[in-house]
């Protein structure tokens, strides 16, 4: 009896790094649609997005040495590098940073014109209503949006998403709290603004 | 459980993330008597529900394949040097760092036309020469020479490249920038011809008729047999320069200028000269 065995992320790299062009390919198309989601989902520009990804390959080749399995999974690592690129793409294009800048700590909005004018929460199934929760998620400010991006999006937990944004767990749980407050009240503001307003002042009650 | 309580545990809720049983049925026991926390709950699921629609709206989508391809390519390139990878640009177009490489070859290029050619006047047309051993030294030379300041001011360089004309004797004799310029730029372009340039240093009759000398070394700090590569320039000189190496001179052309190649490591210094005829 054959049994396969699919190698780790690790095992993969440590072959990467003897020069095994296999092992590298391997790698590089496990990971490589979920790097580049999490750049296109952070940046809102498939340009972006396809050169994050390219930039975060040649960092793993170049500097795979740096690389400390103690510390965490390859995953976060690469993801790691990938949001450090994202961020620095974002400040040297302020195009798509602008559109965040609307949201303020306190909730308020600036850029109504991307939410849909119907009711968005709904009917989540629709594709212009899935699009205003896209753009909902690209308008957040960056340290709000890289951890929806990561835990809703992506699915991490908030032990892997701290390793990735280089935080705490405590740190990932309350901005993913607050992002999720922003976009509830983002999607639910037009035309109702006392349901937006009872979900962003949800302490009136103490049943 | 109260409101505030059912805040702090609202997301993990929504989410369908690991909670205890008992705090689970609290949090809905709450909610059911709680209608301000119903709605805030099924706000919480809505978004949830539209997140995991946006998720599996993009989850089929990939880099484009030529991003694989350039960076196998780097990969390639990478192995063959032991594993230590030059940032090779796989699509240059937009690279963070290309307006740095960019900015750095802006630099070099400023540097090459306004100070290499100021250090190659200084060092090779003949400031300082000061100057080096030969691994074929002619007999009877000595090995270390100044040109006298009066012709080292003279002296002009010009590029040695496959297509110096011999006939073209109309050198001009005050110093042109211009030219200067030129040769440096052409001079740079040797650079990475390492085929070219070793037939340069070969002291030999050049394909064009050209007679020449040995180089004769200008110094002893090292060796012209250990020199990796260098550049050879095209300058004149005085006649009388040709003393200064023991050569003989006719007193009546003294004042005549002769052409010569002097042979410039990469550090810029001139380690040997040769004269042409």
């Amino acid at each position: 009896m054959t049994v396969l065995t699919t190698p780790s992320d690790d095992e993969l790299l440590r072959l990467m790094v003897a020069g095994d062009e296999n092992a590298f390919v391997t790698l590089y198309r496990r990971r490589q649609g979920g790097i580049y989601r999490f750049a296109l989902q952070m940046s809102g520009s498939e340009m972006v997005a396809e050169d994050v990804t390219q930039e975060v390959f040649m960092v793993l080749m170049g500097e795979a040495k740096n690389y400390d399995p103690a510390k965490g999974s390859l995953t976060g690592y690469l993801y790691g590098i990938a949001r450090n690129h994202v961020l620095r793409s974002l400040s040297r294009d302020r195009s798509f940073v602008s559109i965040g800048e609307g949201y303020e700590e306190d909730g308020e909005t600036a850029h109504e014109q991307l939410v849909a004018q119907d009711d968005p929460l709904g009917d989540l199934t629709r594709g212009e209503v899935i699009e205003s929760v896209r753009q909902a998620v690209t308008a957040l400010p960056a340290h709000y949006r890289e951890v929806v991006v990561l835990c809703d999006l992506h699915e991490m937990s908030y032990a892997e998403a701290a390793q990735v944004l280089n935080c705490a767990v405590g740190t990932i749980r309350s901005r993913l709290h607050r992002a999720r407050a922003l976009l509830i009240e983002k999607l639910r503001a037009t035309g109702d603004p006392g349901t937006a307003s009872s979900i962003v002042n949800p302490a009136r009650c103490f049943a | 459980m109260n409101c505030r309580n059912l805040e702090t545990i609202i997301t993990e809720l929504a989410r369908n993330q690991m909670l205890e049983a008992r705090v689970k049925e609290d949090a809905h026991a709450h909610m059911k008597t709680c209608k301000r926390c119903a709605v805030r709950f099924a706000d919480e699921q809505t978004l949830t529900a539209g997140l995991r629609a946006v998720a599996a709206s993009v989850a089929t989508m990939e880099t484009p394949t030529r991003v694989e391809a350039a960076l196998l390519k780097a990969f390639r390139q990478g192995t063959s040097s032991p594993f230590v990878l030059t940032n090779t640009p796989a699509r240059p177009i937009r690279t963070p760092w290309l307006p740095w490489s960019i900015a750095a070859a802006a630099a070099i290029l400023i540097f090459s036309v306004f100070a290499l050619p100021r250090l190659l006047s200084d060092d090779s047309g003949g400031r300082a020469v000061q100057k080096a051993s030969n691994a074929q030294p002619a007999p009877g030379l000595s090995p270390t020479i100044t040109i006298p300041e009066s012709e080292q001011d003279e002296a002009e360089i010009q590029p040695l490249n496959a297509t110096v004309n011999p006939e073209d004797d109309v050198i001009p004799s005050v110093p042109r920038p211009v030219d200067r310029r030129r040769a440096v730029m052409q001079i740079a372009g040797l650079r990475n011809r390492p085929a070219q340039r070793a037939n340069n240093l070969t002291p030999t009759t050049s394909a064009n008729e050209e007679i020449t000398t040995d180089f004769l070394p200008l110094s002893y700090s090292s060796s012209l047999s250990q020199m990796d590569g260098g550049q050879v320039v095209r300058v004149e000189l005085p006649r009388s320069a040709l003393q200064s190496f023991g050569l003989p001179v006719n007193a009546e052309n003294a004042s005549e200028r002769v052409k010569a190649d002097v042979l410039l490591g990469h550090d810029g210094v001139a380690r040997a000269i040769r004269f042409v005829r």
